[in-house]
């Protein structure tokens, strides 16, 4: 499904540069739900940002379900942002001044979708997180946990392929992180999503089904 | 999706209360100056735009260069112009003479009332689209001494009852029966008269020496007008050619040396807003007026935008995250482009309520530092002309900050807040900063130039006494009569009759003198008086003495002559020009019985000329009373009285002099003026508190760290506001040359003025300054307060 050829990143500095990520090859198959692990600064949200076509790589291919897209326009890049791929932040990136239901629908009336689906869909994603008591609440009325549960739910109202989760639970404590980490379990098996996280957690890691290190730009093999 | 847009507005609108307010008030307070103007712009515009086929209707005008080769361009045409266009050129369909010479006191049994008329044909009704409310307009015009009113001037004489058959008598111009009443123009026309008399009563009127003999003759221009309407197809080039021939008898004049004389044509549609013709007529706007009033609302407009296009791109830091989450979640650089549009043109429809209800409020309390014009306000196509401009001020301002919020990349903004580049970064801001106070700097010293120049005018000595003198109108009642009956009241000291009120505008006449020795004429401006004027208003004689109390009453013998006369004629020493004698004309001469100092007889910005005294009591218009000081209420009564006995069913009415000079000096322009400035100052004074407020916001954690090093209140206060004074004084050196140039070209119109005060220019700045210092440290110090721990921690 997502195929990365000897992608790189570099900064200039100087005269010379910078690698983040150097020759990345790393090819994610549909259905697979994959955790990227490495010390900080070793590229992990380069690489996702890459992934999710928030940056564009300096070097190398990017091949996402057989097209290339490391040199799309931007116009094509929302297309896919739109049908194929959901967001999953660490600081959960809700807009403070939308509520929790308004939040949810955002993504899906820059998919242009006829209000009564809208309804049904956000109506359902609440249902399914049990967050229809508090749709009407505004982010900062909500804990942390709660907030991220908004995020995801963001996140798959659109229907994506691929979620991509940037360090989900890193601002959340131990029992909420297992929250959501059952959930991402849980889209991946039954609603068959491709996931792909990134986390400083051993323990979080563990509920993928594969692990990537990252140290200086390089996956270890 | 647009109602969330809305949604959102209204909730950031909320969330930034102090944002909201700068520019809503900033807004509304300009846009209302705007839409003033809108208003008067249309009005303008709309000058006759009734009148069928007018593309195919033109006016014929005059160049005429003098003898002594000064250039004018007329808008008068010789009176027979129209008869031989229409008879000599098949490409001409109709042709229609105006010639303004009907003017004077028209008066029924009942009524005696002020008519500005013209004399014209038939023609007028089938060219122009004017309509007849009652009468045939074939023949309404054609039989002399008939007489076309206006509907005003109908139900002003007859009030509800039928004017048709009725009479209006002239008392040199005759009587006229009334044969048809106008409608009323469906909108502004230059063409504004009282009443139409026809032109068939003309070589009646010439024979009895009533009117001087115009018909036929081809040399004189002033006053007779010529409207052309082509046939359909003919153009502008036919009607050329026309006036092109008809200019050839004019071909011998270069030769002669006498100047020479040209016709030209105009389109009806170009007549107003005007060109400012020579001898044009109707009330229509100059277009240097027009656009000068354009000018200042943009102006304001502009610094409003600016205000909302810089806070906002300062404030896109706080949008910043918002823009990254919609471009992940799927949002098009367009759709976050149009969110932002919607939003400032929402701000604007928000401003533009609070615009008319400001202007609805200056509308009933008649405040009066904005003329705003008599309409109604609420008037659904006004409203609509009104929407359509908030909607594109919104769109313009919007698109800057628009642009710059939609291009944000969201990895970026979603990674690291602090590290966005700020669209143009600082020097955008501060460039817009700088235009802000530029323009209100400059305003603000051209104001206090045109505010010294008025008080000056106000308080210098124009040569004569202005305290305490009341005018009323003589309205036909006998000078000499009505004198003896005021000067027997308590409250009065003295009384003289004259013909206008010195320093007056327009009130100054003027006639031509010739002296034995010279061969040409010289040309004196006149005040028509009586022998006490020169007590009343204080004049001093040099030599002479005033009009002998013998002095005829229908035979002019006497002139009292200003001292810049003498010079004009040649004559050394005052007493020697007692008992000269000038000419009127051939057979006319006049003495010189007295000699006065000279005064500002014409407003300050015009230059003593020869000027004379004259005993005519025929151009007497008012008394002049010099009262004792007192109760003015009290003497006005006393007056009142004794003027309603000699005026049976008149309406009284009396000015003081001073008042009357003040307020024809300018009083308006300063207040207006002063209004303007004060919005341009309160606009930048807000633009910058906003800029500063959100700067120091996100600079808190800077702030805070800086005190945990250390750092001390007066330190950081300097540190946070030294960069905007740089920018206030950058402001001030661009804004004092121009404010210099602008109060130097102000001072030009003007005879007698002040010097260019650099100190008080200096101390506009200094206000200006000191208010931005005021604004600047009243957001830095909440700054400098701030407590470290609390930013720091949450960061």
């Amino acid at each position: 499904m997502i195929q990365l050829q000897k992608i790189s990143r570099h900064y200039p500095v100087g005269f010379g540069k910078n690698y983040i990520l150097k020759d990345v090859d790393l090819t994610i198959n549909e259905g697979e739900f994959v955790s990227i692990m490495g010390p900080s600064g070793s590229g992990k949200s380069t690489l996702l940002h890459i992934l999710g076509l928030l940056e564009e790589p300096s070097e190398g291919q990017y091949l996402f379900e057989g097209e290339r897209v490391d040199k799309m326009n931007e116009k094509k890049r929302t297309q896919l942002h739109r049908g194929a791929i959901g967001f999953v932040f660490q600081a959960y990136h809700l807009i403070d001044e939308l509520t929790v239901y308004e939040n949810i629908e955002t993504p899906l009336l820059y998919k242009n979708i006829p209000s009564s689906e809208r309804k049904s869909r956000v109506a359902d994603v609440l249902d399914r997180f049990n967050m229809v008591a508090k749709k009407d609440l505004f982010p900062n009325q909500l804990s942390g946990g709660q907030q991220q549960l908004v995020g995801i739910a963001r996140a798959i109202v659109a229907e994506p392929r691929v979620i991509l989760a940037d360090e989900p639970t890193g601002n959340l404590h131990s029992d909420q992180a297992k929250v959501i980490m059952q959930l991402f379990k849980h889209l991946n098996e039954q609603d068959k999503i491709t996931i792909v996280q990134v986390t400083h957690s051993d323990v979080n890691a563990t509920y993928g089904n594969r692990i990537i290190q990252l140290r200086d730009g390089n996956i270890l093999p | 999706m647009f109602k969330r847009y809305i949604i959102i507005t209204l909730r950031n609108l909320k969330k930034q209360r102090l944002f909201t307010f700068i520019n809503i008030a900033g807004l509304a307070v300009s846009m209302a100056v705007c839409l003033i103007v809108l208003i008067s712009t249309r009005a303008n515009l709309s000058y006759d735009n009734f009148h069928p086929d007018i593309s195919r209707i033109w006016r014929v005008t005059t160049r005429v260069v003098t003898p002594d080769g000064r250039k004018f361009h007329m808008a008068s045409t010789p009176l027979p112009m129209a008869e031989a266009l229409k008879n000599n050129y098949t490409g001409i369909e109709q042709t229609v003479p105006l010639y303004n010479a009907l003017f004077g006191e028209g008066k029924t049994d009942q009524k005696k009332l002020n008519v500005r008329g013209t004399f014209t044909t038939s023609a007028f009704f089938s060219v122009f689209g004017f309509k007849l409310a009652a009468g045939n307009p074939e023949t309404a015009l054609s039989a002399p001494n008939n007489i076309v009113l206006s509907a005003e001037t109908a139900q002003r004489f007859f009030g509800t009852a039928d004017p048709i058959g009725k009479v209006i008598r002239f008392d040199k111009l005759g009587s006229y029966i009334v044969s048809g009443v106008l409608q009323p123009a469906p909108s502004l026309s230059h063409i504004d008269f009282d009443a139409l008399g026809s032109l068939s009563s003309v070589p009646g009127l010439e024979q009895s020496k009533a009117l001087e003999s115009r018909t036929q003759n081809w040399d004189v221009v002033q006053g007779s007008y010529t409207y052309v309407k082509m046939r359909p197809g003919e153009g502008k080039s036919v009607l050329e050619a026309a006036i092109a021939d008809i200019g050839h008898r004019y071909d011998e004049l270069p030769g002669k040396g006498k100047g020479s004389l040209a016709f030209e044509p105009q389109a009806l549609s170009k007549i107003t807003p005007s060109r400012e013709l020579y001898d044009d007529f109707g009330g229509g706007p100059p277009w240097g007026k027009m656009l000068a009033e354009l000018g200042v609302a943009l102006g304001l407009l502009i610094c409003a935008c600016f205000n909302y296009t810089n806070l906002s791109i300062v404030r896109s830091l706080q949008r910043a995250k918002e823009v990254g989450v919609r471009k992940v979640n799927g949002a098009h650089r367009w759709q976050i482009f149009i969110q932002f549009i919607v939003e400032s043109v929402f701000m604007c429809l928000l401003s533009l309520i609070l615009a008319v209800i400001l202007l609805l409020v200056m509308q009933s309390t008649h405040f009066n530092a904005l003329p705003v014009p008599d309409v109604n306000l609420l008037d659904w196509r006004l409203l609509l002309w009104f929407l359509a401009f908030s909607i594109v001020t919104g769109a313009v301002a919007g698109t800057i900050p628009a642009w710059a919020l939609s291009a944000f990349q969201p990895a970026k903004v979603l990674k690291n807040l602090v590290d966005i580049k700020l669209f143009g970064g600082l020097g955008l801001r501060k460039s817009l900063i700088v235009v802000q106070f530029t323009l209100s700097i400059a305003a603000m010293l051209f104001l206090v130039t045109v505010y010294r120049q008025f008080s000056y005018k106000a308080t210098m000595d124009m040569g004569f006494y202005r305290k305490d003198i009341l005018n009323v109108p003589l309205a036909d009642v006998d000078f000499q009569r009505m004198k003896e009956r005021m000067e027997q009241l308590k409250g009065v000291s003295m009384v003289t009759a004259s013909s206008g009120t010195l320093g007056m505008p327009r009130h100054c006449r003027f006639f031509e003198l010739k002296t034995n020795e010279s061969k040409d004429k010289i040309q004196f401006g006149y005040y028509a008086a009586d022998a006490d004027f020169i007590k009343v208003m204080h004049l001093k004689l040099v030599a002479g003495t005033t009009f002998p109390a013998a002095a005829s009453r229908d035979k002019e013998q006497y002139l009292i002559v200003n001292e810049r006369a003498l010079q004009v004629m040649g004559v050394k020493s005052a007493p020697d020009a007692i008992g000269k004698t000038l000419w009127m004309n051939d057979s006319t001469a006049m003495s010189i019985i007295g000699v006065v100092q000279d005064f500002n007889y014409q407003p300050m910005e015009v230059n003593i000329g020869p000027m004379a005294l004259r005993f005519r009591p025929a151009e007497f218009g008012q008394l002049q009373m010099a009262m004792v000081a007192g109760d003015k209420e009290q003497e006005i009564a006393g007056v009142k009285s004794v003027w309603q006995e000699l005026h049976p069913g008149e309406t009284f009415s009396a000015e003081w002099m001073d008042e009357q000079l003040a307020s024809r000096n300018g009083q308006e322009v300063i207040s207006m003026l002063g209004f303007l400035v004060f919005i341009s100052t309160l606009i930048s004074a807000l633009g910058l508190l906003g800029i500063v407020a959100y700067t120091s916001f996100t600079r808190r954690k800077e702030i805070s760290i800086r005190k945990v090093l250390g750092a001390t209140a007066p330190g950081l206060l300097v540190l946070l506001s030294k960069n905007y004074m740089r920018l206030i004084i950058i402001a001030g050196c661009i804004a004092l040359p121009i404010g210099y140039l602008g109060s130097m070209f102000f001072l030009q119109i003007f005879a007698y003025r002040v010097s260019i005060g650099i100190l008080p220019m200096l101390g506009g700045f200094l206000t200006l300054a000191l208010l931005a210092l005021i604004t600047i440290f009243s957001q830095t110090w909440r700054a400098v307060g701030i407590n470290p721990a609390d930013n720091l921690r949450n960061d």
